[in-house]
């Protein structure tokens, strides 16, 4: 089973989140700031990251760019979720290396049909 | 003698003459007989040419003969093609006829097998949509009874706003003892200081949530005579039991909801206009049996 670390201070999107993958047969790990995410993704190894932007302690921003220079994650698929629609954002998180950008409201078919086609089923 | 001479003179004379005559006559036989030689000559080349016209012509006859014998075989045999392939080109034309019937039957049943398959896609992607809807409304039902804090309540009832309705900029209100106004008990984004405080049955929004009645603007302008001037999109009572404890006012929504409620939206506020009402009562309940002991 492919495992999704999600990564948000929210925990009602986390909550959200992890209901919507463990019906789609994801096993979920969860984070609540970035720098939570990177000690899970280096510790935990998932398949793929959902990556909150705004978030207190470490930013979404500043997560994707040290996920990326740790040699162990740099391959590990990250898509962001976040509010924000603002060009910047997207232009910067794609800048850093996401492989996918989703705005909320997440829509649960979308979230999911873009996971799989970064990591399969 | 001399008669013989004379006799003899005339005798010269008169085979001279005969001699003449006979040579004349010799000449004339011979120019005959050399005129009739050329004569049969001629005829004798003209015979052979004749002869020789006449069996070129015999050759050649055979010739074309057999050329036709040769020519009516083909013939034959092209025929006898020609009625073969006329059979084969009328089977073909029949397999033909019976490919295109078998063609359009299996056409049909693709485009019936498309469409029944587009169906269970639009189906299965409608009943994925529902269980992701409901997935959001268990969430915000948890997320608000898994507490007894306020604080935490009013913080469950942002997050939802924000995350799974899609909003920064709202405000949730608390009505205030005295029943006469719904006062700001969270704000999110910024909340002009005339909308701290909203009276009942004043305004808009005042007299639909004195009436308990939701409101929600249409899809291209907000609701107008709000106080501050601003708009709102939506203003969601909170009732218990049917009577008024608070108020969600959605002033504004994210860019990527281009202005638009979905059918999960109003789902989400007929769940919050219930749950959190009796959430908040449930903590008020706590906080004052707490305070009581």
């Amino acid at each position: 089973m492919k495992r999704i670390l999600v990564v948000d201070d929210s925990k009602t999107a986390r909550m959200a989140s992890q209901m919507v993958l463990n019906g789609n047969h994801f096993e979920v790990l969860t984070a609540s700031d970035g720098r939570e995410a990177v000690e899970r993704a280096v510790a935990e190894q998932p398949d793929l990251i959902l990556m909150d932007l705004v978030m207190p302690t470490m930013d979404g921003l500043a997560a994707l760019r040290t996920i990326r220079s740790i040699q162990s994650i740099r391959g590990v698929p990250v898509i962001v979720v976040t509010t924000r629609s603002e060009p910047d954002y997207l232009e910067k998180s794609y800048e850093l290396g996401c492989n996918d950008y989703i705005t909320k409201p997440v829509d649960g078919v979308e979230l999911v049909a873009k996971i799989r086609s970064l990591i399969g089923d | 003698m001399t008669e013989s001479g004379d006799s003899g003179s005339r005798g010269l004379g008169t085979v001279g003459a005969y001699v003449e005559r006979v040579t004349r006559e010799t000449r004339d036989y011979l120019a005959e007989i050399l005129k009739e030689n050329a004569r049969l000559r001629t005829l004798a080349v003209k015979k052979e040419i004749d002869e020789r016209v006449a069996a070129a012509a015999a050759e050649r006859v055979t010739e074309l003969e057999e050329d036709n014998r040769g020519l009516r075989d083909a013939a034959a045999q092209l025929d006898a093609q020609a009625k073969s392939l006329a059979l084969e080109r009328q089977a073909a034309l029949a397999e033909v006829g019976r490919l295109t019937t078998e063609l359009a039957r299996t056409r049909e049943q693709l485009a019936n097998a498309e469409s029944e398959h587009r169906d269970f896609a639009d189906r299965f992607g409608a009943i994925d949509r529902k269980n992701t809807n409901l997935t959001y409304l268990h969430v915000t039902s948890h997320r608000l009874h898994s507490t007894l804090d306020r604080r935490e309540i009013l913080d469950a009832v942002a997050e939802t706003i924000v995350n799974l309705v899609g909003s920064e900029d709202f405000a949730v209100y608390e009505l205030d003892p005295s029943r006469e106004s719904l006062d700001l008990a969270l704000g999110v984004g910024a909340v002009h200081e005339d909308l701290r405080s909203l009276p009942l049955g004043v305004g808009a929004l005042g007299e639909a949530a004195a009436r308990g009645e939701a409101l929600v603007a249409g899809a291209d302008d907000g609701l107008m005579g709000v106080p501050g001037g601003r708009s709102v999109m939506a203003m969601v009572p909170l009732k218990r039991d049917g009577t008024l404890v608070g108020a969600i006012v959605i002033f504004s929504l994210l860019p990527q909801k281009n202005g638009t409620f979905d059918e999960i939206d109003f789902e989400i506020f007929d769940l919050l206009a219930s749950q959190a009402a009796t959430a908040l009562y449930c903590a008020r309940l706590h906080l004052e049996h707490a305070e009581a002991n």
